[in-house]
Order: C-alpha cells, then structure tokens, then sequence
C-alpha cells in the first residue's frame, strides 16, 4: 500500500512536474496534513476508497465498504484550514450520516427545487461580522424600538 | 440590616402567635387561628408588598360568549402596573411579584373567601360590585304582535 | 397495564369524591352523563338512594336575577328533575337558565327578540312527541324539562353536524377562535368526521365600513346581527338574502354600517363571521388580561373591560351592568383604544426662549411652574379640568389653587355659570334604566344619539316597546326611532311652557313624562330662563311626582357631574380674559383666543392634543386606562376606572403631579394617598365615594330661585358635530378619525 502511494507520487510528478505536483500537493492539502492530525488520518483513508461524489463546495466524499461498517463514509473537507461539520450541506446531510444511501447529487436531481435557501455554513464565533444581536440590541443594524405608543413630538410651536 | 432585623423580628413575632395559642381563645374548628396579615410575614413576601391595595371583584361575562362557566368566581386584581416593554427583546418585564398572580393564580368562591384571603395577607382592599343580569320574561310571540299603526316613515 | 389498573383504582375514590362535589357547581354545557364519570351518570339515581338529602339550591346562570312582574303570576316547572319558580310567559330556555342550566344556543341571545332558527337549544319535553326548541317555547306550568337526556343529546348533535356542513374549518386563522361559541360547543356536541362530501359554500364578504371585518362564510345564519341592527342600533342596514344554502346576511345594497353601535354585531355573532377589523390578528384572546374599568369618552360611564397585552391595550369590550350599558358599549367606546397610543405626551416639558419645547425633568418642570405662581396673584390663576378629569384630581386641583387664592377653577363643558347647588339640576333624575318606564319624551337641545349614544339606545329601546312619543326641539338632527321636530329654538319652548304647543295635551296626558334637556344649554347666555321655562313644564306636566322623576339632564363629558358635586364653580365669569396663570387640566376644549398673550399656560395631561401648543410648561399625566379614578356619570352613579396597564414615559397620575406641584410651591396638600384624597372628598361629595352606586339627588330643581332672564330667539346648537372625535383621546385615534371620514360624510 505505501508502495502505490509512491508509486502514485511518482507518476504524478511524471505527468504534471515537479511545481505543479508540489502546488497540488498544497491546495490539496497535504503540507497541512503535518499538524493536522484529522486531515492526515483523512488522507490516508482515502487511500483505496471510492469518491462517491463532490459537492457544490468542493466537499468529497468518499465511501470505502471494506472498512468497519458505520464508519465507512466520510467526508473531506474543501476547506482545508477551518474546516466543520455545517459545511456540508444538506442534500449530502442524509448520504453522510448514513441516513440514506442516495447520495447528494441524485437527491439533487430527484428533488425538485421549491423551498430551499442557499446552504450557509455555521459562522459562530468567526468574528464579530457574525455575532446575532436581538431585535433589541444597539449593534442590530436594524435596531428595534419596543415603546408600543408613539409620543407627541413638539414640531409645531 | 435594620429592615432585615426587623422583619425577622415580625417573622418572630408571627410565629410565636402561631405557635402559642394559649394567649387567644381557639375557635373550634381551625387548630391555630391567624391573625391578619401573619400569613403574609411569614409566607416571605417582600415587605413592601405586604400592605397593598388590592381590588376585589367578579368578573362579569364575557359579552362575546355564552359561556357561564366562569362566571361568579371572585378574584383579585392587585393594581400591578409595573410592567415594562423590555428593550432587548421586547417582552413583557414586571417589577411586580404579583403581576400575574391576580387574575391568572387566584379565584375564590365567594366574595367571603377572597376577602378572608386578603386580611389573612393584611392587604387593603375595597370590593366592586357585582352586576348581575336580570332576566325578564320574553316571547315568541311578541314577534307578531301588533305593533301600533303602520310608520309613515320613508326609511 | 397492571399498573395502570392500580393507578385508576387508586384515583378512582378521590376522583368520586371530587366530582359529588363539583357536581352542582360545575354544569358543563356537555349533556352525555355516559361521557361523565360513572358517579355522574349515577346522579340522577341518587336521590333515590338517599332520600333524606334535599337537592342543594340552584343558581340561575350567571347569578340573574329574575323579575316578576306579579308575583302571583309564578308558575313552577321542573328542570332536570328539580323544581324551580319562574314568572309566566317566561320562555322554556329561560326556565332552565334559572335553575342553572346554560342551554346552548346561537341564534338566542337574551337582549334581542326571539328568531327560533338555529335549533341548537332543542330539549326534551315530558309528554311531547319531539325535542323542543327551548328559546321560542313558552313555560307551561308543570312542565317536566330535561335537558341532558340522549335525546336532546342526539337532536343537539344533529343540528349541530348541520351548521358545521358549510361552516370553513378555519378556526387558526379566525380572530373568533378562542371565544367562539360554535367552537365551544363543537367540542360537546360536534362529531369528530363529517359526512358532508360535498364542497362547502362559500359566500363573498360584504364591506360594512372601517369597524367590522366580515368573513361570511363563516355565517350560520342566526341572524342575531339583523335583529340587532333592527332593534336595537336601529338601522336597516342588514338582512336576510336568499333562501336555503344560498341565504346570507347582507346589505341589501353595498352600504357601510353607520349606526354608532354597530361594533356590538362583533360580540353578538356567535362564530368569527363579524369580527373587529382594528384587532383583526392582533391578539388571541386568551393572551389577554382583563381589567373592569369605565368608559369615559361620554358621560354615560360604560362599563367596560379593557383587555390588555403587557403595557398596550388591545381592545375594549362591553360589561354586564343593567342600569347602564346593558350589554352594549357605542362605537367610539369600543374603538378609540388606538387612540391611547398615540400623541402621547410622555415627559415633561418647557418652551424655551426660542418658543421650542425641550424635555426636562420633574424637578426641572415643577421648579419653573412654582417659580411662575408665586410671582402671580391669586386672583390671576385659573383652573380648568377636562373632559376626562377625575374626581380625585379635581378635588386636588380646586384644594390646590384654593389654596393659592384662586377660586376660578371649573370644569370644560360646564359653562362660565353652572348650578351646581341643586345635583337634581345636572343629573338625570329617572336613571338610565328608569327611562324605560317614560312614555313621552321632551328632548331640548339635545341629540343623544351622538352625545350618549347608550342614553340614546334606551330611549329607543321604550319607543319601540312602548310606543312612547318622542318631542324633539333642537337642530334637525338624525334619530333612529319615530320622532316630532317640534321646533328649533327655545321659543317652542316658551309654547310648550305656556301650553300652546299641540305637544302638549301628550305631555299632559302622559303618566311618565321626561324631560331629557342637554348639557350644550349650560353654554348658553339664556341658561336660566330655559331652565325656569322647562320648570314650569314640569310642574305643568307633573314630571317630578315622588314616585316619578323625569327631569333630566344630560351631560356631555365624564367629568362633568363629578365637577359640580366638588363645586368646581368659577367665581368670576370673565376670569380667563384677565388670567396671568392658567393650569388646564386635560382641558383642550378652551378657546385658547381668550387667554391672553401674557399668561403662564400650564397643560397637565396626557395627550397632545388642541391646547398643548398654547402652553408653557407641559406636564405628562396618564390617560384613564392607566390611573385609578372616580368618574361620576350622568345619572349620578359614581363608578371607578382601575389601571389595566403602566403609565407611557415619565407620566404621573394627575392628582400626584398636583401634590408634587404644591410641595415645590410651598403649600403642601394634606393627602399623599389615593385614600387621604378620597377621605377628602368624603367631606365634600361623600355621593362620589359610594361607587357603583347611584345616589338620588335629595332636592328636586324646584327649589331653584326664579329668574326674570328673556329667552333669546338663537336656536339651539350642536353639542357634538362629529360623534367619533370628541375628546383628546379620540382625536388622537386613527380608528376613529377613519370612521370620522367614512361613516360621516353625507
């Protein structure tokens, strides 16, 4: 097994050269497989397991049904960095959580688009920007006045 | 601290009038008779609300149902007008730890028992009136009686 | 399962004991005893077993009282087994009303003529082959009621199934639901799946003006509406069209509503079908807390419940009092709640130099206005109370410029000379309720179908019952029951007084006269001979006998009557021309064009409304909805309003900023209590005190001294030009500045 992995390395430094293997080698994230232990088991779960699908965002998804059963699906993130579990969206949601065995891209096509709203992934505690204040709150741009009467103003004097 | 002091030496007070009957003459029934207002010492109520005005009344039929269910129960409304519009959320706040008790927490049958609860609270309190309907004899048949001579009017 | 047969064994004794208690008490409308708890359907074989125990007393419903006109005319029926006493010609319904039986009903409702259409009260009859419809079914002595049996059962589902075939199933979305009575008895006599298969009607609403919202597909025909609108608002706006599944209730030609009581079609419909249009999803009704108060937009003193959500009123209903409002509240008091959310005025302010307002704070406020009133003469103040004033803050306004040397304090509406030594002199003598047993009517300058629309709504009540003759003198005006213009100014009057007049052989004639005069003749110069004239009518007519007192005086606002009982009598009639200070109370009724330029305007209320913009200083003062005050009404029934919810802003209750005021002026008022004040006015008006009841005036206006004034020849005036808009309040409202505009134009 670590021979094909060379032996992949290899062949792609062959076909693509040693820059474009090195820049792939980056945006696919292997430099950050180094400190990140997640990332670097991911990867090498990857090895021999087949790419069910990728979504809109880059996610993959791969299945590998040699491996323990409830563990044989999962998911590699796009991001790279900060990477979390709302980043997948739902049509992938059911596919991933062994929910269903259709995968997202034939929930896709099945369902018809009526009701749903762009997947946004979950920004909590990625700043300030993302921070919901209450209707009632000074920093809600659309700061709420909660007086139910309306008070005489002293225009005309 | 001299309030605190002071409340506990009411609460003092009461419990030993509690507990100490042999000062008074029991009634027959009840095994420890109260005085006014000790239930409200020593049920831990803050003190400012232990003489409160309060309302006694009945609540008439809803004009908008047929329903009596409801009606001849006797409550207490406790003037709470201590509410606020929260600025945050925009929720009801009250500053009032009766401001949900009257209408909602207490119902008595009889304008007796109310009145009895709110000595036994020591809160002063003035009873409304009842207003009960009066029932007059109608008829069906009233619909063809004659009426007089047929209106002139153009309407 | 085992367990569950130990937990039901062990509630089952407990569950017994509870329901032989609550038996008698709690009647629910449910009539299936099998439904009950086996205790219960044994109850009527109880009797039986225990033979010595008496049947415990019933309670009519709702604690009625019953009224026999002769008490030998009783006749004793039996409901349920038990017998009960009840006056004859009393229907069946009402039998089993006094013996504490809520017959369900839709389309009989207990203040309007009997219609007999809905069926929904049918009852089983001893001996009478069919259920019987208890609403049209006159009491036969003897006769055997039962109205829990399975037939009346059944015959109650069956109707039932029928008015629920076209009814929409749309209750989550009906304003109704909650307070509806299909819905409630739905729940006991409803089936739970139809058998209906075939598409429900649907009808097109109808517009009936700014007031009613209309959803008429959900009508079930009972025609309460319509034989509303017929008797009681007196108009003929609405009626039956069609016949079978295509009957609905109409204007027979797109028209509005314009009765000014049409808001009480919202509480009468039983089902969601007429419901309010400014509280159309707005609030479920069980979100909402009642608080029994007063109306005071009118000097009849309603009596109301404002139903509230936190700090915010949401509606105003009508409350039960038979003296007063029966069950019916006018249009203005039913939808000028908008008004108390707007133009509020919510802190304290000062014009500045520049002539702008700037809020500041109490302290700031009273500081200035005592600064002012020590630097002016007793005699140069002013006080004038408003419409809405309440005794209580009135009483502390006349103590409080009393005690700064000025005794020109009075209350708007009540003229520059008011008498108020007589009360019989500006109450109405023969109540309300009393104006039932007049059988002629003498109305002078007064229009009560806009000035107290209840008043008015009485008064049509006797026409139609007893043909009563009604003589009207004033401006043409409109009324909605038969009426004699007798003339416009008050030398018909003077006809009348010397007994020229064709009017008055009815008045001769007549065993009940009253004499309703309006309060807009307080304003006019001639006051006292019209009053002296309508003296000699009365004594002519024998209008005030022991047993009979029909003169009566019909005021405008609700704060008049409290005002003359607490003497608020201005010393001098031309006081306002030479004022230095003048302090109005909630009075936005003066003409500002009198004060002069120079003077100290102190406005004390809650909204801002005519005179606010003449003031110096402006002190926020809450509105009746958010205070406790004594109003004293037209009859000389002294009733309280209670706060249903807090004060806007900064505000106070009046008679606080007046104690407030005169401690920073220096000249403390003894009360700092709702009660001190009240004991303060013990000494003055002890009548005011006596709440919720009405304290006969002792004198007649008999006594008063004779006047040698000339009556003029101007005819008597409008007292309201605009029905909907005639306080602080209600010109503040939307709801009925839009009513103003669509109901009012010609």
């Amino acid at each position: 097994m670590a021979w094909s992995v060379v032996k992949n390395a290899m062949k792609g430094i062959r076909e693509k050269g040693v820059g474009n293997f090195l820049r792939e080698l980056k945006e696919e994230g292997y430099l950050k497989c180094l400190p990140d232990g997640n990332l670097l088991q991911t990867k090498i779960h990857n090895i021999g397991a087949k790419l069910v699908g990728v979504d809109k965002f880059g996610n993959k998804y791969y299945e590998n049904l040699d491996v323990q059963c409830g563990r044989h699906r999962w998911v590699e993130y796009a991001e790279k960095g900060r990477y979390n579990a709302s980043q997948v969206p739902a049509e992938w949601h059911g596919w991933l959580h062994y929910i269903t065995d259709h995968t997202g891209d034939e929930l896709l096509m099945l369902k018809p688009k009526r009701y749903g709203i762009e997947h946004k992934e979950n920004f909590s505690g990625e700043g300030d920007d993302y921070i919901y204040h209450s209707k009632g709150h000074a920093l809600n741009p659309g700061q709420r006045e909660w007086t139910r009467y309306q008070s005489w103003q002293p225009t005309k004097s | 601290m001299a309030s605190s002091l002071q409340r506990s030496l009411n609460i003092a007070r009461a419990y030993r009038s509690a507990f100490v009957p042999a000062t008074r003459s029991l009634s027959s029934e009840a095994l420890v008779e109260l005085k006014p207002s000790e239930v409200g010492m020593v049920s831990g109520i803050p003190e400012e609300h232990l003489r409160r005005r309060v309302i006694i009344y009945s609540p008439a039929r809803t004009a908008t149902q047929q329903g009596s269910g409801k009606v001849g129960r006797w409550k207490i409304n406790f003037l709470s007008t201590q509410k606020w519009e929260n600025p945050l959320m925009g929720w009801t706040s009250t500053g009032d730890p009766y401001a949900n008790v009257g209408e909602a927490g207490l119902s008595f049958d009889s304008e007796e028992a109310a009145k009895a609860f709110a000595e036994k609270h020591g809160w002063e309190y003035v009873v409304k009136k009842r207003h009960t309907p009066l029932l007059k004899a109608k008829s069906y048949a009233d619909n063809f009686k004659w009426k007089g001579p047929p209106k002139t009017r153009a309407d | 399962m085992g367990l569950g047969m130990l937990a039901s064994r062990v509630i089952r004794p407990t569950a017994s004991k509870l329901s032989r208690n609550l038996l008698f008490q709690v009647r629910p409308i449910v009539s299936t005893p099998e439904l009950h708890t086996p205790e219960a359907s044994a109850a009527p074989a109880q009797p039986e077993s225990t033979p010595d125990l008496p049947p415990p007393p019933r309670t009519p419903v709702g604690g009625a009282r019953i009224h026999f006109p002769n008490p030998d005319d009783a006749i004793e029926v039996f409901v349920d087994g038990y017998p009960v006493k009840i006056p004859k010609g009393m229907t069946v319904l009402q039998a089993c009303e006094v013996a504490g039986v809520d017959i369900p009903r839709f389309c009989y409702h207990s203040r309007l003529s009997i219609a007999g259409n809905c069926r929904m009260c049918l009852v089983e009859v001893e001996k009478s082959p069919k259920p019987v419809a208890s609403c049209a079914m006159p009491a036969l002595p003897g006769m055997k009621i039962k109205t829990d049996t399975p037939v009346a059962k059944k015959a109650r589902e069956g109707v039932m199934e029928f008015l629920l075939m076209n009814h929409p199933l749309d209750c989550p979305i009906c304003d109704q639901g909650g307070e509806c009575d299909l819905q409630d008895q739905s729940m006991a006599f409803g089936s739970d799946r139809g058998r209906f298969t075939e598409m429900k009607r649907s009808v097109v609403d109808k517009n009936l003006g700014p007031l009613v919202k209309t959803v008429m597909t959900r009508c079930i025909q009972c025609t309460r509406c319509v034989r509303f609108a017929t008797e009681v608002a007196g108009v003929q706006d609405l009626g039956m069209l069609g016949r079978g599944s295509g009957e609905e209730i109409g204007t027979y030609v797109e028209k509005l509503m314009t009765s000014e009581l049409s808001g009480n079609v919202i509480d009468i419909c039983p089902v969601g079908a007429l419901t309010s249009k400014p509280f159309a999803f707005k609030a479920r009704n069980w979100e909402l807390k009642g608080t029994e108060s007063i109306d005071v937009t009118d000097a009849v003193g309603s009596n109301i419940r404002i139903d509230s959500r936190g700090a915010e009123v949401i509606r105003i209903l009508p409350r039960l009092n038979e003296d007063i409002n029966e069950e019916w509240i006018s249009d203005k008091t039913r939808f000028f709640y908008d008004g108390l959310k707007r133009q509020r005025l919510n802190d304290p302010m000062i014009r500045g130099a520049d002539g702008r307002f700037k809020a500041v704070s109490w302290r700031d406020a009273l500081a200035v206005v005592a600064e002012v009133l020590h630097q002016v003469k007793g005699e140069e103040i002013v006080g004038i109370a408003g419409k809405l004033s309440d005794a209580e803050s009135m009483m502390a306004l006349k103590d409080f410029l009393n005690r700064l040397g000025s005794n020109n304090i009075w209350c708007e509406g009540n003229g520059m000379n008011p008498d108020a030594d007589l009360r019989s002199g500006y109450i109405m003598n023969s109540t309300i309720a009393g104006l039932e047993k007049a059988d002629v009517f003498l109305l002078v300058g007064t229009q009560p179908r806009v000035e107290a629309a209840m008043v008015n709504a009485r008064i049509r009540k006797t026409v139609r019952a007893t043909q009563a003759k009604v003589g009207y003198i004033g401006p043409a005006a409109d009324f909605n029951y038969d009426h004699q213009h007798l003339g416009t100014d008050p030398q018909t009057l003077g006809e009348i007084a010397e007994g020229r007049h064709p009017f008055c052989s009815a008045l001769m004639n007549a065993k009940n006269p009253a004499i309703i005069v309006g309060a807009s003749i307080f304003e006019r110069k001639d006051k006292d001979a019209i009053f002296s004239a309508l003296e000699t009518i009365s004594k002519n007519a024998n209008v005030v006998r022991p047993d009979w007192n029909g003169f009566n005086v019909l005021l405008l606002n609700a704060a008049q009557a409290a005002a003359l009982d607490l003497g608020l009598v201005p010393e001098s009639e031309k006081s306002i021309e030479s004022a230095k200070f003048v302090y109005l109370m909630g009075a936005d009724d003066v003409d500002m064009e009198k004060v002069p330029a120079d003077a100290f305007v102190l406005y004390q209320g809650h909204h801002g409304d005519r005179s606010v913009y003449r003031a110096n200083v402006i002190l926020p003062a809450a509105a009746f909805s958010e205070k406790e005050g004594t109003y004293e009404n037209t009859e000389g029934c002294s009733q309280q309003t209670l706060p249903a919810v807090p004060t806007v802003g900064d505000a106070r209750d009046d008679w606080k900023i007046i104690r407030a005021l005169s401690e920073v002026a220096g000249l403390r008022l003894p009360y700092d209590s709702l009660g001190a004040i009240q004991s303060r006015i013990r000494t003055v008006a002890p009548n005011l005190l006596r709440t919720d009841e009405r304290e006969p005036a002792t004198f007649s206006a008999s006594l008063k001294p004779n006047s040698n004034q000339k009556m003029s020849s101007t005819p008597f005036g409008t007292a309201i030009e605009n029905f909907y808009m005639t306080d602080s309040i209600t010109r503040a409202s939307k709801i009925m500045a839009q009513c103003s505009a669509s109901l009012l134009k010609k």
